[in-house]
Formats: structure tokens, C-alpha cells, sequence
């Protein structure tokens, strides 16, 4: 591609309007060319200006939960839960901090004890000696559900995979099934990877059964679709 | 007058160090803009509030990487919502097959945004919105129609040409006239 031909499309190419391979082309050129580089800038200036042009919209309070829970924080008690990934390891023993430990993948599954359910799903669980617990749900197509924490404290560290995204109008509702009465966990979606984490407020028991359907957005106060799991600590 | 500067790379620190708090005071500040940047593309509140997340979740996963000293946090955040967004029109547009839109050459963005930074300290970012917002209305609307398009819809060249039944030609050059024009107006208010 000339120097000509890479100036006519610029433009086209600072708004990411090319083709790839067009696309690709210009980058090649872009390496080597300073005069090209300044006015692209500008260029990209301008388009990051225009993204100042679109109306304010007021965000849902369910996005702003969503967002404090990036943080592991749980909207309405702050001091609940300690981000994540800022809590160091639990030093043996210890039996309430905020230093919940995130169990590796690998140690979980080596301790789940596999148990087969009617649905054709595998689960698993552990109640260790510090009384932290890990129970993980896989089913046979590589979809997994994890509960993490400690046993009895107010929160839960969930995380999904494995399961499709869902449409803008329905969420993944994950329940506690007490007496016959279904109690919401808490409500969230998976990414394009089909992936989720994040912390819930919510007290777990031993012998819990647990249930995750898709309802439509923003949840519902009973499940309305039949349980993509169902099953028991 | 403030050094906002020194704000930003305090502000970019607090991140870096992964305080939760720093994010939230982010989505206070800017989730309505960027709320609204991801609606104008999607149109539609819930496909639109997941694009902010992601685009926030995806800020949070690499804070650890960020450099306090790289730019606006801001401009970064609505760079990641606005193309998430498109992320995510294309796809409805092409069903399951999306292709994120291609990464601009990280070097010119840190500048762009630094350009960006200039004109919002001259003119207040209400400022800039009156003048390119006058800029974009002074616009033919044959050219200002194919701006909105490539923008708002992540439309490609060839795709704009396919939507408006114009020569691919045609398109090209209108949307190269229209966003010399937009430059013009920035450049403007940068040398002023």
C-alpha cells in the first residue's frame, strides 16, 4: 500500500472502519511513517471526542452493585468482604478473617469427594479442618459452578464456567432451596467467555441445597425455568 | 488552578494499587458518561449496562499493569466501554461471529488522549462538546450520516457502503472529508 493510499484511509482506519486486512495493511505502513503517525493522532483525538457526545444515562443500581462487586465489596456493608484478589492467604488455622483463601482449581478438585446426581451433573464438596468449604458443581459438558468461603460467614465467593452468555433479557439466578422455599444467592451473567466471579452476601449452610436457572432480567422472586442444576452440599 | 495532572497520576496510583474505592469513585464519576456512550451504540439500557461492566471489570483485571503516568484514566475507560460496545453490535449484527474491533497502535492513543486532555483543560469538557457537536452539525448530512455510522454502529467502510447503496468510493471519501473537518475544529481549539 502507497503513502497516498494509507493518507485516504486513516481516517477510516482511526474509527476501526477497515476491513482486516486493509486494517492490517496500514498498521504495516503506519511502523515506519512519522508524518502519517502525527496525523493520526489527531484523527484518534477526534474520535475519542466524539464519544463525549452521547447523552448521560443514569445507571441502574443493579450495575452499580455489579461494579462494587468487581472490588468484593457487597453493596450496603463495605466492610463485609475484602477484594479478592487483595486478600493474602489464610494463615493456618485462622478461623474468621476477611483472608478467605481462593482455593486453586487444582486443590479443590483433588478434594472434592465426586458424588453422581440423577441429572447426569457430578458434585462435590469439602468442609476442611479450618472450616472453609469448596463444593463444586461440573457437568458433562465442562460447565462448572464453584462455592467458596467460610463456613458460616456472610458471604460467598461464586464462580461459573463454562456456561453461555446470556441475552441482554435473562441472568443466571443461583438459589438456595430451604423448606421448600427458594431463596435468591444472587443474580449475574457470564462474560463472552462464558465465565463469572464474584462475591454474593450471602450465609451458606452445610447441608444447602442449591439450584441455578435463567430468568428474565433483572431476576425473579421464584424461578420460573427448570434448574440447569440442582443439588445438595 | 488545580494540578490535575498530579490528580490523575495519584488518582491512576490508587488504581494501580487495586483500591476498590478508586474504582467506585470511577463509576460515580463517569458511569452515567459512559453509560450513555454504550447506549448511543447499542441502544438498549441492559446490553448497554454490560458493556460498562465489562469494560469495568476489564479496567480492574489490569490495573496492576496501568501506568499512573500514562494518560487519563477516564479516556481509557471510555475507549474500553465504547468498544466493548461496538463488540458487542457487531455481533448482534453477525450473529455468533463477532470481531472485536482491531486495537489502534497503543502509542497513538496515549497521545490522542493526551491531545484530548489539552483541548478538554481550554475549553472544559462542556466546551468541547458545544464546538464538536457544532462541528458535526456543520457537517453535509451526506457526510455526517457516514461519521454516525462508522461511530455509533461500528459500521465498516464496506459495510456503510452496502447499508447506503453508495460506491464504496463514494463512502470512503466522505467519511475522509467529514472527519478532516472534525480535526480541523479540535486543531482549532489546540493552537487558539
Amino acid at each position: 500500500m502507497t503513502h497516498d493510499e494509507v493518507r485516504d484511509l486513516l481516517p477510516a482506519y482511526a474509527l476501526g472502519a477497515l476491513d482486516q486486512d486493509e486494517h492490517a495493511a496500514v498498521e504495516e505502513h503506519l511502523g515506519g511513517c512519522r508524518e502519517h503517525d502525527e496525523e493520526l493522532i489527531e484523527l484518534r483525538a477526534t474520535v475519542l471526542a466524539l464519544g463525549t457526545l452521547a447523552e448521560e444515562r443514569e445507571p441502574s443500581a443493579a450495575l452499580a452493585g455489579e461494579i462494587e462487586r468487581l472490588t468484593g465489596e457487597v453493596p450496603g456493608d463495605r466492610s463485609a468482604v475484602a477484594p479478592v484478589h487483595m486478600r493474602p492467604l489464610a494463615e493456618p488455622g485462622a478461623r474468621r478473617s476477611v483472608a478467605h483463601r481462593w482455593w486453586p482449581r487444582a486443590a479443590a478438585a483433588a478434594a472434592v469427594l465426586l458424588v453422581v446426581f440423577t441429572a447426569g451433573w457430578l458434585a462435590g464438596g469439602t468442609l476442611g479442618a479450618e472450616e472453609r468449604y469448596s463444593y463444586v458443581v461440573q457437568a458433562p459438558g465442562g460447565a462448572v459452578l464453584e462455592f467458596s468461603g467460610i463456613a458460616g460467614d456472610d458471604a460467598v465467593t461464586v464462580w461459573m464456567a463454562g456456561l453461555d452468555r446470556l441475552p441482554p433479557d435473562q441472568r443466571y439466578q443461583i438459589w438456595a432451596i430451604r423448606d421448600d422455599r427458594w431463596v435468591t444467592i444472587g443474580i449475574c451473567n457470564t462474560n463472552a467467555e462464558g465465565r463469572w466471579r464474584g462475591d454474593f452476601a450471602f450465609t451458606l449452610a452445610t447441608d444447602e441445597e442449591i439450584a441455578l436457572t435463567i430468568e428474565p432480567t433483572p431476576g425473579s422472586d421464584r424461578p420460573t425455568s427448570d434448574p440447569l442444576i440442582r443439588t445438595r452440599f | 488552578m488545580r494540578d490535575t495532572s498530579s490528580e490523575q497520576v495519584r488518582f491512576a496510583t490508587r488504581l494501580q494499587a487495586r483500591d476498590g474505592a478508586a474504582l467506585r469513585e470511577l463509576f460515580e464519576r463517569e458511569g452515567r458518561r459512559a453509560l450513555g456512550l454504550a447506549y448511543r451504540v447499542l441502544g438498549d439500557q441492559a446490553a448497554a449496562e454490560d458493556a460498562v461492566q465489562e469494560a469495568f471489570a476489564q479496567l480492574w483485571e489490569r490495573a496492576d499493569r496501568l501506568d499512573p503516568a500514562g494518560g487519563r484514566i477516564e479516556s481509557l475507560l471510555m475507549t474500553m466501554v465504547y468498544r466493548r460496545a461496538i463488540d458487542l453490535a457487531r455481533a448482534r449484527r453477525n450473529g455468533a461471529i463477532t470481531l472485536p474491533p482491531p486495537d489502534m497502535l497503543p502509542h497513538v492513543d496515549e497521545q490522542a488522549a493526551a491531545v484530548l486532555d489539552r483541548v478538554v483543560e481550554l475549553l472544559s469538557s462542556d466546551g468541547l462538546r458545544r464546538k464538536l457537536r457544532a462541528a458535526l452539525h456543520a457537517l453535509p448530512e451526506e457526510q455526517r450520516v457516514v461519521v454516525e455510522h462508522a461511530y455509533f454502529e461500528g459500521l465498516t467502510l464496506r459495510e456503510i457502503a452496502e447499508r447506503e447503496r453508495l460506491p464504496l468510493g463514494t463512502v470512503k471519501s466522505r467519511l475522509r472529508l467529514a472527519m478532516e473537518k472534525l480535526t480541523a475544529a479540535m486543531r482549532t481549539q489546540t493552537l487558539s
